[in-house]
């Protein structure tokens, strides 16, 4: 069930009905019923892999709970791993396995029959990396003793499994959201009319900006021989807005979503096209993931070394963006996108990690044009890979950008399509103190013209959904 | 508070939803082959001995309204054979009298990818012909056509109330006897600039979605002669600038399937005009892949002496 799809609204329209009128104190009900909305949710993609999400769940309950109660530190230690061997194995089965398989027969030139490993080959549950990631974060944080593990077991299904961010994030973790199943929710009409107001905001850029974007995009993609420059270029840059709305499109139904629940999701996007250097972007750019890997990859690796160096640290950078290149997909595009902004973070701290003098300091000074420019290239050509089909194609790309090809005709790709990302652009930028364009309407215009916006906006909504055009975080 | 909120909620979406109310009534007003299908089968579904299923090359190449036996043409833009087979299956126990039925296999039939459980025409095929391709049980929303795909019934939409273009004439047999405009057309099926332009052909192979769509091929074939019906398999006429395109390998391919169906069934009979470049003269093509109304009228008279031979 897709965000952008009818099914989505009539489902939401009944549980959210359902869920207040059971009541505001009736806390538990409440939150058995987010469990099996959750479920449906889930199992309406495919309901084979909803026992892999409660088996998931399972496990990491059960490893938080007797991380409590053990008390001996190799104890602690085998059941952590336990945790972290499981989910890693759970991810490296479904999503990495056949990438790896294959990888390492290229790699030795071993022909691989059909039939070798066909019991691998399956599909991978949709938004395994993000619930995966969730579970995991729990188990460490209380093996860290950083939270209390929850003895509920419902308020722990529904924290791994709640369905408005189960699918593609955010990344939340147990500390800020769990609490928030254990407590009392009551309406409020602010904040339900602002979810509204989000959610009317994500399909906006979803639908309008990201879906549009997305058609010129594969159709230069698909024959990058058949371009120039230019268009390459152009496609290039489309692609890195199409991304953008597309994800930071969905987090606001996510985020709206919730809110229409009592919930409070974390910020994902913050303008991440307006960083002064890419170490920024990143800070803004899926912010939960990031902070997943600073807090479960970066840090861990450079306090691990004896002696904390200034290549330790560019070495932890690099293995934890090849790490969020591998999250993204199992294919070598995205190691190749992760990998070369590890390098780009890397060449930022030169000359290393010196508090003066660094690229990442002088970026700050530059005039804003420049790093802006800066920041916006280097993502455009980490883009190329990410969305390319293999390496090779992004090589054919990159070789044609910079060799100058010329293009024989300016295609008619260039048009009605940046009419909205024009627009959504405008606001964003206007509007960068609040959430979300929408958030803070109320204040600044008068009903009619707010309703009549909405009208609007809903109408271009449905006018231009195509049929089923999935999120592109889904797959991850 | 909540109340309010209902309230609030309410005065907010009833404009919404009489406003689409009014705009999918407006959409079913669209003159449709759909429809005139739908009408065919619920007046004549008894008497029908002919069913032709197939893409929108098949569409445009029949105009049942020429043959002798009664005919129905249930062939659709983008409708693989997964949705043909659903179709069939669900339509066969109201055709009493149904003797054969046409299958199209184009150049890349074989190795282009079904359609999904989540195909925007299955709204149309089960408000027209009540055929439930979704693979699941339905609902209302699934009945409304301008939902189907927004972008495609608005153009239509503005196209048929505002500018009034793209005029359509439907025969009994749901054929658009003014299919003309086109990409042919627009070019004054000027021979020299149509070789210029670029169109639209798969020439990618695709081994994985060829061993699925034989099989399912197959199985269509084993239902078909499970229930003691003729087949006729179609290949299209292709414009002259199509056919040197063509991947050599997805050609052979499918070419190799269709000898052996021909082989191992007594039943199926193919009817091959894929090359055929003398009766089709450009001014019979709409564009490389499909034909104009005066070209189906050749097609047709070809088509029925096929037809002939078997009833």
């Amino acid at each position: 069930m897709l965000f952008n799809s009818f099914d989505f609204g009539f489902f939401l329209v009944l549980v959210y009905v359902i869920y207040w009128t059971i009541g505001t104190r009736r806390r538990n009900n409440q939150n058995v019923l987010l469990l099996i909305s959750s479920y449906i949710f889930y199992g309406l993609w495919d309901w084979r892999f909803l026992s892999l999400l409660i088996a998931s769940s399972l496990v990491d309950y059960f490893a938080g709970r007797l991380l409590q109660r053990a008390t001996s530190n190799s104890i602690r230690k085998l059941l952590l791993w336990s945790s972290v061997l499981w989910n890693l194995g759970v991810l490296v089965t479904f999503k990495y396995f056949d990438f790896f398989v294959t990888s390492f027969a290229d790699l030795f030139a071993i022909s691989l029959t059909e039939n070798t490993y066909t019991i691998w080959n399956v599909i991978v549950p949709v938004g395994l990396s993000f619930y995966t990631f969730q579970t995991m974060s729990y188990t460490i944080d209380v093996y860290r003793k950083k939270i209390t593990p929850t003895k509920n077991l419902i308020e722990f299904l529904c924290f791994v499994s709640f369905f408005p961010q189960l699918v593609a994030g955010p990344i939340e973790r147990a500390k800020k959201l769990l609490p928030q199943f254990e407590k009392e929710r009551s309406f409020n009409l602010q904040t339900s009319k602002e979810g509204l107001r989000q959610i009317l905001w994500g399909l906006f850029k979803k639908i309008l900006v990201a879906d549009k974007l997305g058609i010129a995009v594969s159709i230069v993609f698909s024959n990058p021989e058949g371009y120039g420059s230019l268009m390459l270029i152009f496609a290039a840059v489309l692609f890195c807005f199409q991304v953008y709305c597309d994800f930071s499109g969905y987090t606001d139904i996510a985020i709206g979503t919730a809110k229409l629940f009592g919930f409070r999701l974390s910020k994902n996007f913050s303008l991440p096209y307006l960083s002064k250097s890419i170490t920024e972007l990143w800070q803004r750019w899926h912010i939960t993931l990031t902070q997943w890997f600073t807090d479960y990859v970066y840090a861990p690796f450079v306090k691990s070394a004896k002696h904390i160096t200034n290549s330790i640290r560019a070495i932890g950078l690099l293995v934890t963006m090849f790490l969020v290149g591998l999250w993204h997909g199992a294919n070598w595009t995205f190691i190749a996108f992760g990998v070369f902004n590890g390098c780009v973070l890397v060449f930022e701290r030169v000359p290393f990690f010196k508090r003066k003098g660094t690229v990442r300091k002088k970026l700050q000074k530059v005039p804003r044009i420049f790093s802006l420019g800066y920041v916006f290239i280097m993502f455009t050509i980490s883009a190329v890979f990410f969305r390319a089909e293999t390496i090779g194609q992004a090589w054919t790309i990159l070789k044609r950008i910079f060799t100058i090809t010329p293009d024989t005709a300016i295609s008619s790709l260039i048009g009605i399509k940046l009419f909205y990302l024009v627009l959504m652009l405008i606001a964003e930028m206007l509007t960068q103190k609040w959430d979300f364009p929408l958030q803070k309407i109320e204040l600044k215009i008068p009903k009619p013209v707010r309703w009549a916006l909405y009208y609007v906006l809903i109408v271009l909504i449905i006018r231009y959904a195509e049929p089923k055009e999935a999120f592109i975080y889904f797959q991850f | 508070m909540q109340r309010n909120f209902v309230k609030y909620l309410l005065l907010f979406f009833i404009p919404v939803l009489l406003g689409y109310m009014v705009v999918e009534y407006l959409t079913f007003r669209i003159p449709s082959n759909y429809k005139k299908n739908s009408e065919l089968l619920d007046t004549e579904a008894q008497n029908l001995e002919v069913l032709i299923l197939g893409s929108s090359q098949m569409k445009d190449a029949v105009n049942a309204a020429l043959l002798k036996q009664p005919t129905i043409n249930l062939a659709s833009g983008d409708q693989h054979h997964n949705t043909d087979f659903k179709i069939l299956k669900s339509l066969l126990p109201k055709l009493k009298n149904l003797k054969t039925v046409v299958l199209e296999v184009s150049y890349s039939h074989f190795e282009l990818p079904h359609n999904s459980k989540g195909f925007w025409k299955n709204s149309v095929y089960l408000k027209y012909y009540g055929v439930n391709c979704f693979e699941r049980e339905t609902y209302f929303k699934d009945k409304l056509i301008y939902l189907s795909f927004p972008p495609f019934y608005s153009k239509k939409l503005y196209n048929h109330y505002i500018t009034k273009e793209d005029p359509a004439s439907f025969n009994h047999y749901g054929f658009d006897t003014l299919n003309y405009s086109g990409k042919f057309k627009d070019l004054k099926y000027d021979e020299a600039k149509i070789v210029e332009k670029n169109f639209k052909i798969n020439t990618r192979p695709d081994l994985e979605i060829f061993e699925t769509n034989t099989k399912l091929f197959f199985e269509i074939l084993d239902f078909l002669k499970d229930n003691n019906l003729n087949v006729i398999i179609c290949e299209i006429p292709m414009y002259k600038s199509y056919l040197p395109v063509r991947h050599n390998g997805i050609l052979k391919r499918r070419d190799s399937i269709l000898q052996v169906a021909s082989k191992n069934y007594k039943n199926v009979h193919l009817f091959d005009r894929e090359e055929d470049t003398i009766n089709f003269s450009v001014k019979k093509y709409w564009n490389e892949s499909h034909l104009n109304p005066d070209g189906a009228v050749i097609y047709t008279t070809m088509f029925q002496k096929v037809l002939d031979s078997l009833h």
